[in-house]
C-alpha cells in the first residue's frame, strides 16, 4: 500500500476531531489548552502533507507550519502565565468554578 | 539549491518599526528607571504613535507587494494604519486615567497596547495568508494578557482565561481552514490566488470547507454570533481600557483580515463570492438579533456595550457581505466611526468613577449630568451615534451600511438591521436617561478625570459630530482606497 | 481679496463659538468680541464692494468651491461662495447694519444676566445670515435659512422664563416650518428636473429644461414662494412676526426688520432667472405682497405697543418688496430692502432706547408715553428722521425706493398693485407719525415715578442711532431716477439681465403709458408728486389727531367702533387660525391620542414585553462556562459548513 495524501488528511482530521472533543468535554484549563494544541498540530500535518504532495510546491506550506509551531509556543507561554495567575486568584483552574460572569 | 534574498525595503514598514521601538522603549523603561512617571510613559507612547502616524501618512501607496509578496503598502493599508494608530493613541490616553487608580499595571499596559497595534497594522498590509496569521497572533497575544492585567479583580483573570482558551480554539479553526485553502490553491499568496481566480474562478468542496473554517476563526475576532460568546464576559471582566482596545482594534482588524481574504477585487477570493457570501449573510443576521437582544436587558454598562459591539459587528458584516465597492466603503467608514464612539463610551466608563468605585452598572451613571456635564454630554453623543442619530457619524455610517445591503438586494437583512436598530434606541437612550434624569443614589462624588481622558473624549465627540456633518472628510480618502476617484 | 471671503462668515462664527464654549473666559468681553468680529466682516465686505465698484463692467461674479460638501451618486454639492453684485449688497447690509446694532446691543444689554448667551446667539445668527447670502448652492442657502431661523427662535425666546416669549418662539418656529416645507419641496423638484442645485448650474440648465410659463416651473416657483412667505412674514404666514417682538429690541432690529426677514426677497431675487420664467407666480407674488402691505399697514393704525406697530410696519414694507418682485422690478425690491434696513433698524433701536428709559424689556403702551422730546433729544431726532424716511418724504431714502417700486408697478401694468401700494403708503405715513407724536410730542402721560427715571440713553446707544439716521437720509442718493442718476440700478443690472433674456414676457407694457401724450419721464414726476402729497396729507392727519386735537382719536374710535375693534384685534386672524387649524388639530390629536393609547400603546406594550421576555431568555444561553462557549463555536462551525456546502 502506498501512503497517499488522503492518509495524511484522514490522520489530520482524526487529530482535529480529537482536539475538538477535548476542548468541548474537558473542564480543566490546561487540558483544554492541550486540545487546542492538537488542533493546531493537525493543521500543521495538513500543511506539510499538502506541501509534500504538490508538484510545483513553493515550500510555503512548510513555512506556514513553522510559523504555526513558533506561535503555538508563544501561545503556550502566555497560556501558562494566565493559568498561573488565575490559579493564584481562584485556587483552581476548573472552568466550572471560573464562571462568575454570565448572562 | 539557490537561496534568493528578497528585496527588503524597511522604510516601507517604518510606522510598524516606530511603534515597535516605542513599545520596547516603554517596556524597557520599567526595567532601567527606578520609578517611572506615569506621564512620561503616556507622553512617550503618544509621541511614538504621532511620529508613526505622520510617517504612515507620508508613505506612498503602491499596489506592488513587497517583502517577496508578503505585504503590500496600498492606500488601504496606509489608511488603516492611521486609523489603528489614532485608536491606539486614544486608548493610551484613556488608559492613562485608569492607571492612576491601578498603578501596578503600568507601563506594561501601554506597551501591550502598542504591541497589539503592531499586529493590527501587519494584518492591514498583509498580501499573504502567512503575515495575516502572524498579525492575528501578534494582535491576540498582547490582548489576552491585557485582559488579565488587573490582578486585583477576579473577573479580570476569568476574562483572560476565557478569552485565551476560546481565542486559541478559534485560531485552530483558522489555521485548519488556511491549510485547506493552501491545499487547493497551492499557495498562500493572496495576490497569486486573485490572479489565478481571474483566469478561471471555480471552487472545490475542500476550498469551501476552508472558507467555512477560516470564517470561524475570523468570526471569533469580530465576535459574530455564534462565535461571540466570549465577548460579553471578556468585555465585562477585562480592565476597561483593555476592553476598549479589544472592542475596537481587534474587531476592526478582524474585518480588515476578512476584507483582505474575501473582498478585495483581483487580490483575494472576491471572484468566488457566490460561495462565501451565504455564510456571512447568515452570521450577520444572527449577530444583529443576538447582539441587540442581549444588550436590551443588561444592567452592567460594559456588558451592555459588549452586546452593542456584537450588534455593530453584525451591521458591519451585513454591508461586508454585499461584496460591492460601496459595501467596502461603508464598512471602512463605519469602522472609523465605530472606533470613535466605542473608545469614547469606554472612556466615559473610566472617567465616571467615584472614589474607590469603578463605574460598572448603568445605574452608576446616575446624576452624571449634574456633576460632570461635559462627560454626560460626550456620553450622550456616543450613545446617540451608536444608536444612529442623524447629525452623528453613526447615522451616516449606518445609512451607508444599509444602503450597501439594499443595493446588493439583501432586503430581509436590511429590514432586520433597521428593526434591530430601532430596538437598540431603547438601551442606548436608557443610558442618557440615567445620566440626565436620575438623581445619584448616594452621596459619593464623581472623581475628577484627567486631562488625557478629557482630551480623548473630546477628540471622539468632535470627530463623531464632525464626520456626521462633513462625512466627506473621510469619505473622499476611503474612495481613494477603494479605487473610485 | 477673493481669498478672504471665507473669513466673512467665519469671523462671527468664531466669536459665537468662543462665547458659547468658553462663556467664563470671554465674560464681559463677549460683546466686544462680537463687535470686533462683525467689524472684521464689514471690512472685508467693504473691500470686496470697493473692488467690484472699481472694476465696473469688468466685474465678474466670483464662484469659489472650497470642498465637496455632499457627494453621493449624482448629487454633488460643493461648499462654496458665490459673490456677485446682489450678494455684495446683501453682505454690506448685513455687516454694516449688523455692526451698528451689535455696538448698540453692547450698551442695551449691559448688565443683563444673559449677556454672554445673547452675544453667542447674535454672532451665530450673522454667521448663518452670511452663509445664506453668500452660499453658491440652494442647499447651502437653505442651511443658512434654517440656521437664521434657529437663531431667531433662540432669540425670540431669549427671556425664556416668560411664557409669552417661549410661546412666541415656538410660534415663529412652527409657522416657519410650514413655509420651509414648501421651500424644500421646491428645491427637491428643481433637483429632480435640472440635476443641479448650484446656482450657476441651475441657471444654465433652466432654460433648456423648463418651458417659460409652463406648469412645472410655475409649481416650483410657487413652492419656493411659500417658503418666502414664511420667512419674510407675508400673508398668510405673517402671524409669527408681531409676536417675535418678545425678543430683546436689538434682535427685533437686526433679525426681524433688517436682515433675516428679507431672506425671502433675497431668495427670489437670487433665483430671478427661474421666477422670470413663471409669469403666473410673479402675479401671485405681487398680489400677495400688495395685499400684505395694505393689510399689515391697516392693523398698525390702531396698535398701542410701539414695537408691535413697528413689527406690522415691517410686514407691510416687506409686502412692498414682494410687490416689486412681482412686477419684475427686482432691483427696486433690493433697493427698498437696503433703505428699509437702515431706517427700520433706526426706528427699532429708537424704540429700544425708549424702552431703556422705561426700564422695560419688551413693550411700552404708546398712550403711557408722550413728550419724550424733552428727555431724549437724540433719540427723538433720529426717530423723527427715520419716520420721515419711511413715510416717503423726499429727499430721504424711503422716498426714492418706495417711489421706484410704485412707479415700476404702474409701468409694468399692475395698476391695482400701484393702488394698493399708494393706500398702504398713506397708512404708513399716518401710523408712523401717530407713533412719533404719541411718543415724543405733547406732555408725558405716564406716572410720576416713571417720569422721574426718564433719561437719554448713553452714547454707545445713541451714536449707532445717529449713524443709522444719517444713512436713512442719504442712502437713497445711490439711485435717483427722477434726477437721472441710476447708479445702483446699473450696478445690479448684470445680475438680472440673464434672467430677463431667457424669461417669458413676464409683465405686459402699460397700455396707458403707451397711449399717453405725456412723456414717460413727466409721468414719473407726476406719480412721485402723488406719493408725496398722499404722505403729507397722512402726516397732517396724524398731527391733527394726536397733537392738535388729542380727543379726536377717542371720538373717531367711538364713531367707527366696529372697524376699530376689527383692526385692533388684527382682523382676528390669530383667532381664526386658532379655531380653524389649531382647534381642528387638537381635536384630531385627541382622536389620535385615544387611538394611540388604546390601540398602539397597548399593542406596543405587549410587543415590548414579549421582546423583553425573549431577550431575557436569550441571555440565559450565556452560562459563563468556557466549554459551553466552545460548544457554541463548534455548533456555529457545523452550521457554517452546512450552509456552505448546501450553497456549493
Amino acid at each position: 500500500m502506498t501512503i497517499g495524501i488522503e492518509h495524511y488528511l484522514v490522520v489530520s482530521l482524526v487529530l482535529f476531531l480529537l482536539g475538538l472533543f477535548i476542548v468541548v468535554t474537558h473542564r480543566n484549563g490546561v487540558r483544554i489548552l492541550m486540545g487546542v494544541e492538537l488542533i493546531l498540530n493537525s493543521a500543521n500535518l495538513n500543511f506539510v502533507a499538502f506541501n509534500r504532495y504538490m508538484p510545483d510546491s513553493a515550500l510555503s506550506g512548510n513555512v506556514f507550519a513553522i510559523f504555526v509551531i513558533i506561535l503555538a509556543a508563544a501561545e503556550a507561554v502566555v497560556a501558562l502565565a494566565i493559568v498561573l495567575a488565575v490559579y493564584q486568584q481562584f485556587s483552581t483552574i476548573h472552568m466550572d468554578e471560573i464562571s462568575n460572569m454570565k448572562h | 539549491m539557490q537561496i534568493q534574498v528578497p528585496e527588503i525595503s524597511l522604510w516601507q514598514v517604518l510606522p510598524e518599526l516606530i511603534v515597535l521601538a516605542t513599545a520596547v522603549g516603554v517596556l524597557a523603561s520599567d526595567l532601567f528607571v527606578k520609578s517611572v512617571q506615569r506621564v512620561n510613559v503616556t507622553l512617550t507612547a503618544t509621541l511614538g504613535l504621532l511620529i508613526a502616524f505622520f510617517t504612515a501618512r507620508s508613505l506612498e501607496a503602491s499596489a506592488t507587494p513587497i517583502f517577496a509578496g508578503m505585504v503590500v503598502r496600498d492606500s488601504l493599508s496606509i489608511l488603516l494604519d492611521q486609523i489603528f494608530l489614532a485608536g491606539a493613541m486614544l486608548v493610551t490616553w484613556i488608559g492613562h486615567e485608569y492607571a492612576r487608580r491601578n498603578p501596578r499595571q503600568f507601563p506594561e499596559f501601554t506597551a501591550l497596547v502598542l504591541f497589539a497595534t503592531i499586529g493590527m497594522m501587519v494584518i492591514a498590509m498583509s498580501a499573504d495568508l502567512i503575515p495575516l496569521f502572524v498579525g492575528i497572533e501578534l494582535l491576540s497575544l498582547p490582548l489576552f494578557v491585557l485582559a488579565g492585567s488587573d490582578k486585583d479583580r477576579l473577573a479580570s483573570g476569568e476574562a483572560s482565561l476565557k478569552y485565551f482558551l476560546l481565542g486559541a480554539f478559534s485560531t485552530g479553526f483558522l489555521v485548519y481552514g488556511i491549510a485547506f485553502i493552501f491545499g487547493v490553491t497551492r499557495t498562500t499568496n493572496l495576490t497569486v490566488i486573485g490572479q489565478s481566480l481571474a483566469a478561471h474562478a471555480e471552487a472545490t468542496p475542500l476550498l469551501v470547507l476552508g472558507f467555512a473554517l477560516l470564517l470561524v476563526g475570523l468570526g471569533f475576532k469580530i465576535s459574530l454570533a455564534p462565535f461571540h460568546m466570549w465577548a460579553p464576559d471578556v468585555y465585562q471582566g477585562a480592565p476597561t481600557p483593555a476592553t476598549a482596545w479589544i472592542a475596537t482594534g481587534s474587531k476592526i482588524a478582524g474585518f480588515v483580515a476578512l476584507m483582505r481574504v474575501f473582498t478585495l477585487p483581483d487580490v483575494s477570493f472576491a471572484a468566488l463570492s457566490d460561495y462565501w457570501t451565504p455564510g456571512i449573510w447568515w452570521l450577520a443576521l444572527i449577530t444583529m438579533i443576538i447582539g441587540n437582544a442581549g444588550a436590551l436587558m443588561q444592567s452592567d454598562l460594559k456588558r451592555m456595550l459588549a452586546y452593542s459591539s456584537i450588534a455593530h459587528g453584525g451591521y458591519l458584516a451585513m454591508a461586508f457581505t454585499s461584496g460591492t465597492r460601496i459595501g467596502a466603503e461603508a464598512t471602512l467608514f463605519y469602522m472609523a466611526a465605530y472606533l470613535l464612539m466605542t473608545v469614547g463610551a469606554f472612556g466615559v466608563a473610566i472617567a465616571a468613577s467615584r472614589s474607590g468605585q469603578e463605574c460598572e452598572k448603568i445605574a452608576d451613571l446616575s446624576g452624571l449630568a449634574r456633576q460632570r456635564p461635559w462627560l454626560a454630554f460626550a456620553m450622550s453623543i456616543f450613545m446617540l451615534s451608536l444608536a444612529g442619530m442623524p447629525g452623528t457619524a453613526g447615522f451616516v455610517g449606518k445609512l451607508w451600511l444599509f444602503g450597501a445591503a439594499v443595493q446588493a438586494q439583501y432586503y430581509s437583512l436590511a429590514l432586520i438591521g433597521v428593526l434591530t436598530t430601532l430596538l437598540s434606541f431603547y438601551y442606548y437612550l436608557r443610558v442618557i436617561v440615567y445620566m440626565y434624569v436620575h438623581e445619584p443614589d448616594d452621596r459619593l462624588l464623581f472623581n475628577r478625570y484627567s486631562f488625557s481622558n478629557g482630551l480623548a473624549l473630546t477628540v471622539c465627540a468632535v470627530g463623531l459630530v464632525g464626520l456626521g456633518v462633513f462625512p466627506n472628510l473621510l469619505w473622499s480618502t476611503i474612495r481613494l482606497c477603494t479605487g473610485a476617484v | 481679496m477673493n481669498a478672504y471671503f471665507w473669513l466673512i462668515p467665519i469671523l462671527p462664527g468664531l466669536a459665537a463659538a468662543l462665547n458659547g464654549l468658553a462663556p467664563k473666559a470671554t465674560g464681559r468681553m463677549a460683546g466686544h468680541l462680537a463687535v470686533l468680529a462683525m467689524l472684521g466682516s464689514l471690512a472685508i465686505s467693504s473691500m470686496a464692494l470697493f473692488a467690484a465698484l472699481t472694476a465696473g463692467h469688468a466685474f465678474q461674479p466670483i464662484d469659489i468651491d472650497y470642498f465637496t460638501w455632499i457627494g453621493v451618486g449624482g448629487l454633488n454639492i460643493p461648499f462654496g461662495v458665490y459673490v456677485d453684485q446682489l450678494s455684495l449688497v446683501m453682505m454690506m447690509v448685513v455687516s454694516f447694519v449688523g455692526s451698528v446694532i451689535f455696538i448698540y446691543a453692547t450698551g442695551y444689554m449691559h448688565g443683563d444676566p444673559g449677556y454672554v448667551r445673547f452675544f453667542t446667539y447674535l454672532p451665530l445668527f450673522t454667521f448663518f445670515m452670511f452663509l445664506l447670502v453668500m452660499g453658491n448652492s440652494l442647499p447651502l442657502l437653505f442651511v443658512g435659512w434654517e440656521g437664521v431661523g434657529l437663531c431667531s427662535y433662540l432669540l425670540i425666546g431669549y427671556f425664556y422664563d416668560r411664557d409669552y416669549a417661549a410661546a412666541a418662539g415656538m410660534k415663529a418656529f412652527i409657522v416657519n416650518r410650514i413655509g420651509d416645507f414648501g421651500f424644500l419641496l421646491g428645491m427637491l423638484l428643481l433637483f429632480w428636473y435640472t440635476g443641479s442645485l448650484k446656482f450657476t448650474g441651475l441657471f444654465e440648465a433652466a432654460p433648456g429644461v423648463f418651458t417659460a410659463g409652463g406648469a412645472v416651473i410655475t409649481v416650483i416657483t410657487l413652492l419656493l414662494f411659500v417658503g418666502a412667505t414664511g420667512k419674510s412674514a407675508q400673508l398668510p404666514l405673517y402671524v409669527w412676526l408681531p409676536d417675535a417682538m418678545a425678543g430683546p429690541t436689538p434682535v427685533s432690529a437686526l433679525i426681524h426688520a433688517a436682515t433675516m426677514v428679507t431672506a425671502g426677497i433675497y431668495m427670489i431675487a437670487r433665483l430671478n432667472p427661474l421666477f422670470s420664467m413663471a409669469p403666473v407666480t410673479l402675479l401671485v407674488v405681487g398680489t400677495i405682497g400688495g395685499l400684505t402691505a395694505l393689510f399689515a399697514a391697516s392693523i398698525a393704525l390702531v396698535q398701542r405697543d410701539s414695537k408691535k406697530i413697528l413689527a406690522y410696519s415691517t410686514v407691510s414694507q416687506l409686502g412692498y418688496m414682494f410687490l416689486a418682485l412681482g412686477s419684475g422690478a427686482y432691483i427696486a425690491a433690493i433697493f427698498h430692502l437696503m433703505t428699509h434696513a437702515f431706517f427700520k433698524a433706526c426706528l427699532f433701536l429708537g424704540a429700544g432706547s425708549v424702552l431703556h428709559a422705561f426700564h422695560r424689556d419688551t413693550d411700552v403702551d404708546v398712550f403711557e408715553a408722550g413728550g419724550l422730546r424733552k428727555y431724549m433729544p437724540y433719540t427723538r431726532a433720529t426717530f423723527l428722521i427715520a419716520t420721515i424716511a419711511i413715510s416717503g418724504i423726499p429727499p430721504l431714502a424711503g422716498f426714492w425706493s418706495k417711489d421706484e417700486i410704485l412707479w415700476e408697478a404702474f409701468a409694468a401694468g399692475r395698476v391695482f398693485l400701484w393702488f394698493l401700494g399708494i393706500l398702504a403708503a398713506f397708512c404708513t405715513a399716518f401710523y408712523m407719525f401717530r407713533l412719533y407724536n404719541l411718543l415724543f410730542s405733547g406732555e408725558f402721560r405716564g406716572t410720576e415715578d416713571q417720569r422721574h427715571h426718564l433719561h437719554e440713553s448713553p452714547a454707545v446707544m445713541w451714536l449707532p442711532l445717529a449713524v443709522l439716521a444719517a444713512f436713512s437720509i442719504c442712502i437713497g442718493c445711490v439711485n435717483m431716477p427722477l434726477l437721472g442718476y441710476t447708479g445702483f440700478h446699473d450696478f445690479l443690472h448684470p445680475v438680472f439681465a440673464h434672467g430677463a433674456a431667457h424669461g417669458a414676457e413676464a409683465v405686459e407694457e402699460n397700455a396707458f403709458l403707451a397711449s399717453s401724450f405725456l412723456s414717460e419721464h413727466m409721468l414719473e414726476w407726476i406719480f412721485a408728486g402723488i406719493s408725496v402729497v398722499v404722505a403729507v396729507v397722512a402726516i397732517l392727519f396724524a398731527r391733527v389727531f394726536y397733537v392738535w386735537f388729542p380727543n379726536m382719536p377717542e371720538r373717531m374710535r367711538e364713531a367707527f367702533s366696529s372697524i376699530h375693534t376689527i383692526l385692533f384685534n388684527k382682523y382676528y386672524v390669530d383667532e381664526m387660525y386658532h379655531a380653524g387649524f389649531i382647534q381642528t388639530y387638537f381635536n384630531g390629536c385627541g382622536a389620535a391620542n385615544w387611538f394611540d393609547n388604546r390601540v398602539i400603546i397597548a399593542g406596543l406594550n405587549g410587543l415590548a414585553n414579549t421582546v423583553r421576555g425573549l431577550a431575557d431568555r436569550l441571555r440565559r444561553i450565556q452560562t459563563g462556562l468556557a466549554p459551553h462557549y466552545a460548544l457554541g463555536t463548534l455548533a456555529g462551525m457545523v452550521f457554517l459548513v452546512v450552509v456552505f456546502l448546501l450553497c456549493y
